[in-house]
Formats: C-alpha cells, sequence, structure tokens
C-alpha cells in the first residue's frame, strides 16, 4: 500500500493537479458561503464542468470543492448569522456571538483551523482504512450487500434529523424512482412511459440538480427584500495564535474522530457531526457556562467535527458503493459519469485514480485554509449576494448541468419535473437526501436481490431460507430492524415531549 | 373528527397524495412479469403503509391540537389557499418553466439573457445595470468556460 501511495503522490503533486485542487478549494469555499447554497449544491453544479475532464481530473476537483464548501458554510454564519449550509448552524451559535463581540477574526480563524485539522485527519484515516475495509468487502456476497443497502437506507430515517416516517418515505421514493427502466434481469421496461431517456433509469446527475438546485432556487425566490444588502463586520486579527490552538488541543482531537466516525454512518452528515463535536465539547468543557456566548472552544468543537465528516463519509462510499449522505451521493453521481463503479473492487481496478484523489484531498484542505486566511476579506464578500442573483444563476447553471449530462432535452424535464417534487417535499418537511440515496442505491438493491432469489431457488429454499443461512445476513437484518425500531421510538418521543411542551 | 389543518394538513395532504400514486405504482407493476415485479411491488407497498401511518399521525395530530387553546380562525379557505406568496411561489415556478420549455427553441444563451434578467428584475434586484451586468457577467462566464474551455455542450436553439 506504501508504494501505491507513494507512487500516488507523484500523480497528485503534479503542478496541474496542485493547481485544480487550488481552483475547487476555493470554488467550494465561495459557493459555501453564499446563503442556501449547499456543498452537495456545489459539487451538482460543478459536476457538469468535469464531463470531459479524465477520472483523475475531475475526481481532485470535485473533492476540492466538498472540503472547501464545507469550510466556507461556516463564514456567513459566523458574520451574518446566516449558515451557508446546514452544517455550519453549530458553528453559527458561537461563531456569530463572537463576531458581535467584535472577537469574529478569532472565530474565523478558530474556524479555519479546526477545519483544517478535522479535514486532514479524516482524510488520513481515509488513506489508511479504505482499502483494508475493500478488501474485507471483497468477501461481501449478493445477500449480504442486500441487506447493506436496506440497512443504510434504514438508518437515515432513524439517525437523520427530523421525523423518520418523512426520511423512511423519502428513502422510500427513492428507492421506487430506481425502478425505472429496463430490468436487469428480465428486461422489462418499468415506468419509462416510451421515453427511451427513462430506459437506463432515472439519470443521477440529473436528478441530483433537479431535487437540490432547482428546489433551493424556488427557497431561495420565496424571500422578500432579495436585495437587501447586509454590512460585514470588520473582523480584524484572524489568527487565533498558538496558545489558545494548544489550549483547544483536546476538543480538536475530539472532535475530529467524532466527525470521522459520524460520516462513516449512513444518513449522518456534517450537520449531525458538528452538533454531535459540540455537545461533546461542551461536555468535557471546563467552562460550559461560556457556550452558546462566544465560545472558541464550541466553534472548534462543531467545525473539526464538521470537517472530519469528508474523509469517513468517502469510506463507505468508494468501498462498498453506499453514498452515506447527500455530497458523497453527489460525488458518487462523479465518479459515475467517469466509468468508475464503486465497491470493493475499485481500489483494486483503478488504485491510479482513487489514490491521487485521496492525496489531493490533503492539498485541499491546505489550500481552503490558505484561501481562509489570506483571501477572506474577498470571500466575505459573496456572502453580501444578493439571494434573488443566486436563484436565478443556480437556474442556468441547473440547466446546462441536466442537459450537459447525455444531451438529451428530455433530462432538463426531468430535472424540472424533480425539482418541483423537491420543492413540494421539503414545503411538507421531507428530507431531499434519502430520495437520492433510493435512486442510486435502489438498482443496486434489486440487482442483489434478484441474484439471491436465482442462489435460493438453485439450493431448493426460499429467499428468506437463504437469507438466514448466512450469518452476517443475519446480523444485518437485526441491525435494520433495530434501526427502524429505534426511528419509530425517536418519533414517539419527539411527539410525547411536543404533547408535555403544549400542556397535552 | 378534527379535519387537520396547518403543518398536520400539510402531513395529511402529502399522505393521500402518496398514497395514491403508490396505489397507480402497483396497479401499473401488476402489467410485469413476476420477477421484475416483485421489487417495486414492495417498495410502493411500503410507501404506502408509512403514508397511511404519516395520514393516521396528522389526524391524531389534529385531535391533540383540538383539545389545546382554541386557534385563531384563519379566514376563508379560499384566502388560505391563495395569498400573495402563493403567486409569488406560482410565479417563480412559472419563470423556471418558461425558461426550461424555451430552451430547445431560442438556445440556452439567448433564453438565458431573457430568463436571468426578467427572474433578477421579479425578484426585486436593482438597479437595472446590475441586473444586466450579473447577466451578461453569468452567460459569458458560463460560454467561455464550457463551450470555449472545457467543450461541454450546451443546448442550442434557432439563434445561438
Amino acid at each position: 500500500m506504501l508504494e501505491q501511495i507513494a507512487d500516488a503522490a507523484l500523480v497528485a503533486f503534479q503542478p496541474s493537479y496542485v493547481l485544480l485542487a487550488f481552483l475547487g478549494a476555493t470554488l467550494g469555499t465561495l459557493f459555501g458561503a453564499m446563503p442556501g447554497v449547499s456543498a452537495t449544491l456545489s459539487i451538482a453544479l460543478l459536476v457538469p464542468i468535469t464531463f470531459e475532464m479524465s477520472a483523475t481530473t475531475g475526481l481532485i476537483f470535485l473533492g476540492a470543492v466538498y472540503c472547501g464548501a464545507i469550510y466556507g458554510g461556516s463564514i456567513s454564519g459566523i458574520l451574518i448569522n446566516v449558515p451557508g449550509t446546514p452544517a455550519a448552524v453549530a458553528t453559527m451559535i458561537d461563531g456569530y456571538e463572537m463576531t458581535r463581540k467584535g472577537r469574529g477574526g478569532l472565530a474565523l480563524g478558530t474556524t479555519i483551523c479546526a477545519s483544517f485539522i478535522g479535514g486532514q485527519f479524516s482524510v488520513l484515516v481515509l488513506l489508511f482504512l479504505a482499502p483494508l475495509v475493500a478488501q474485507v468487502a471483497l468477501e461481501v456476497r449478493s445477500a449480504e450487500f442486500f441487506w447493506i443497502v436496506i440497512f443504510a437506507m434504514s438508518t437515515i430515517g432513524a439517525i437523520g434529523s427530523g421525523s423518520a416516517i418523512k426520511g423512511m418515505m423519502a428513502g422510500l421514493m427513492g428507492l421506487v424512482m430506481g425502478t425505472v427502466g429496463m430490468h436487469p434481469m428480465t428486461g422489462t421496461l418499468r415506468y419509462a412511459f416510451d421515453q427511451p431517456a427513462l430506459y437506463e433509469q432515472v439519470p443521477v446527475i440529473v436528478a441530483l440538480v433537479g431535487l437540490f438546485s432547482i428546489s433551493q432556487v424556488l427557497h431561495l425566490a420565496e424571500g422578500k427584500g432579495m436585495d437587501t444588502q447586509l454590512k460585514v463586520p470588520e473582523v480584524g486579527n484572524l489568527w487565533p495564535g498558538r496558545a489558545l490552538l494548544w489550549k483547544l488541543r483536546t476538543t480538536l482531537a475530539r472532535s475530529s474522530v467524532i466527525g470521522t466516525i459520524v460520516g462513516l454512518i449512513p444518513g449522518a452528515g456534517a450537520d449531525i457531526a458538528a452538533f454531535i463535536g459540540r455537545t461533546e465539547a461542551r461536555r468535557y468543557s471546563k467552562n460550559p457556562e461560556e457556550y452558546g456566548t462566544g465560545s472558541a472552544e464550541a466553534v472548534a468543537g462543531a467545525e473539526a467535527a464538521n470537517n472530519g465528516v469528508v474523509g469517513g463519509s468517502l469510506i463507505p462510499m468508494l468501498t462498498l458503493g453506499i453514498p452515506g449522505n447527500a455530497v458523497t451521493a453527489a460525488l458518487l453521481g462523479g465518479l459515475l459519469i467517469h466509468g468508475l463503479i464503486p465497491g470493493p473492487s475499485l481500489f483494486a481496478d483503478a488504485p491510479d485514480i482513487l489514490y491521487p484523489f485521496i492525496l489531493s484531498l490533503f492539498m485541499a484542505n491546505l489550500f481552503f485554509a490558505v484561501v481562509g486566511f489570506v483571501g477572506l476579506r474577498y470571500v466575505a464578500k459573496v456572502v453580501m449576494v444578493p439571494q434573488g442573483i443566486i436563484a436565478a444563476v443556480v437556474t442556468a447553471l441547473a440547466v446546462i448541468g441536466a442537459f450537459s449530462f447525455r444531451n438529451l432535452e428530455f433530462d432538463m424535464w426531468i430535472m424540472l419535473t424533480l425539482g418541483l417534487l423537491g420543492y413540494a417535499l421539503r414545503k411538507a418537511d421531507f428530507p431531499l437526501a434519502p430520495i437520492i440515496l433510493g435512486i442510486i442505491l435502489g438498482p443496486r438493491a434489486e440487482e442483489n436481490l434478484d441474484r439471491v432469489m436465482t442462489l435460493a431457488s438453485a439450493q431448493g429454499t426460499t429467499v428468506m431460507g437463504y437469507f438466514f443461512s448466512r450469518t452476517l445476513t443475519i446480523v444485518l437484518m437485526a441491525l435494520t430492524v433495530a434501526a427502524i425500531v429505534f426511528s419509530f421510538y425517536r418519533d414517539y418521543q419527539y411527539r410525547r415531549k411536543e404533547r408535555e411542551a403544549n400542556g397535552g | 373528527m378534527q379535519i387537520p389543518r396547518g403543518a398536520a394538513g400539510r402531513d395529511a395532504f402529502a399522505a393521500v397524495v402518496v398514497l395514491v400514486v403508490s396505489a397507480v405504482g402497483m396497479i401499473k407493476a401488476l402489467e410485469f412479469p413476476a420477477r421484475a415485479a416483485a421489487w417495486p411491488m414492495w417498495m410502493w407497498g411500503l410507501l404506502a403503509a408509512f403514508s397511511v401511518i404519516l395520514l393516521i399521525n396528522s389526524f391524531r395530530q389534529a385531535a391533540a391540537s383540538a383539545r389545546g387553546p382554541a386557534e385563531q380562525a384563519a379566514g376563508s379557505l379560499i384566502s388560505r389557499l391563495w395569498s400573495r406568496q402563493t403567486a409569488r411561489i406560482l410565479c417563480n415556478v412559472a419563470f423556471v418553466c418558461v425558461f426550461v420549455a424555451l430552451v430547445p427553441v431560442f438556445g440556452f444563451f439567448v433564453t438565458g439573457a431573457v430568463y436571468l434578467s426578467t427572474h433578477m428584475y421579479f425578484l426585486g434586484i436593482r438597479p437595472l445595470w446590475k441586473i444586466a451586468a450579473v447577466t451578461f457577467g453569468a452567460l459569458a462566464a458560463l460560454h467561455l468556460m464550457f463551450e470555449r474551455f472545457l467543450g461541454v455542450l450546451v443546448p442550442h436553439g434557432m439563434f445561438f
């Protein structure tokens, strides 16, 4: 493995890739800093740029965008109390309080350092753990893979924010959308409505652009006073100082680990990691009373966990082909358009692409830190871009993204339909990430179930009998049931607390 | 029985829509061979089951809120459904739909220029020079980046 890493370093540190990682990290930071533009949306909008690039080039660029966007989301939160991404909400609580007290520079500087440390730690874990997981995953057979997918989909409901029922319904919507097109075993066309564009399946990139761009555009366009110019406050010196960083070392280490572990779990994204990181920092803090009033420790706890998710979330995506959240689903779309099928054999089939990609993430983390420290005064200006401009320009980018994927006009209509569906679902408080995960994972689950059906019939047993004959499958089935039970329990507890709060 | 309103009403409406769509999906799946129908049937079935749970929850939520303090009358049904905000949302949807419909006819850049300027104006961006600058700047950047630099095909129509 070390030999492969050394070879990959020669590729990844070529000037053209270094420049590309810098460009990606800068664009990601700028996009992430714009209120309303999430990391998922950033990648969905920038994927078309990579269509004509080689796989290595495209992945290095998108990976850098991912790192930059996760960090960039905190900038608007700290400066104007409007989070650029949902993951920045936990950082914003204390970050904005620090800005109000004239310590905005310290908040921004702490954010840069914590994001950098969390990001680098998680990429280090990714570099050494992913190949080992891939080796183990090679032993996974169809029955196990089917249940891994079902388990992943059920945890999205259990762990994701909001109502568990709605989370699961959104996942099921994605799974039924995944049935559109030709059935792999029989060749039967399902729900294609005589449209050749739907014969294969709903294109992931188009679905991603529609669900996350158009629904967000309509959401942004709802607002009033679109041209309101906010004044970005003066923040002063950014460098938090070695003494403070040394004082925060335990918090930074703990949150980096938390972020990486949370990233591994399907359904739990950077927003959940940031809140857990902040809560755990508070639990072990010597000054918990300062939390919520402008604590640099709280900012560091949230932000290191937030960026720690990056490397962790890429492990199941690269080794099993299971994206844990919407951002990695977007990245997976980027892999698929370059003919790379994520899964256990990817590390064996394409180490010349994967290792340079992983090494480039170290550079991306470094570059957003450089952009943060050197160019923050310019990056901060995008915070003031009126949402009316963002909404209109994002629509234009979305149209190009949907069309240029297969050069089909019909894809623009798929994008629009899914965008309107996504907007309606947002209005009814349904999460969108499970839908895209369902579209990606549905066909893979069905394909593996089909294989199991064939194997079971060859052995003269039922499908359930086949599942119960394998230990790992039984464990995965038990975990799935536990996740579903936990989701309903969580929903029940939430409703009970709500009733108590209302005096009912 | 209390009719769900507000958030519970939205849940009930969503549940009914999903239930109907699931029923249609299941009926359609009956036309497929058994092997091709199995997975979609399960998925639609589960979706329908969760919709029923959501519907029941929304009615329970409505009953619970009815036991609480009486809410203020929210006006007539029409006034609740139709407001300036609803009109604004529908206008935004119309802008995006018309843009997508006209791109294949007039091409991305011509339609894009009209779309960007009119939608930004509608969204309250002023002064006009700012709209013109953003429209020109965005389209020029997209043309240079996608068509000249990256060689990615952008939809063209009768003009450009």
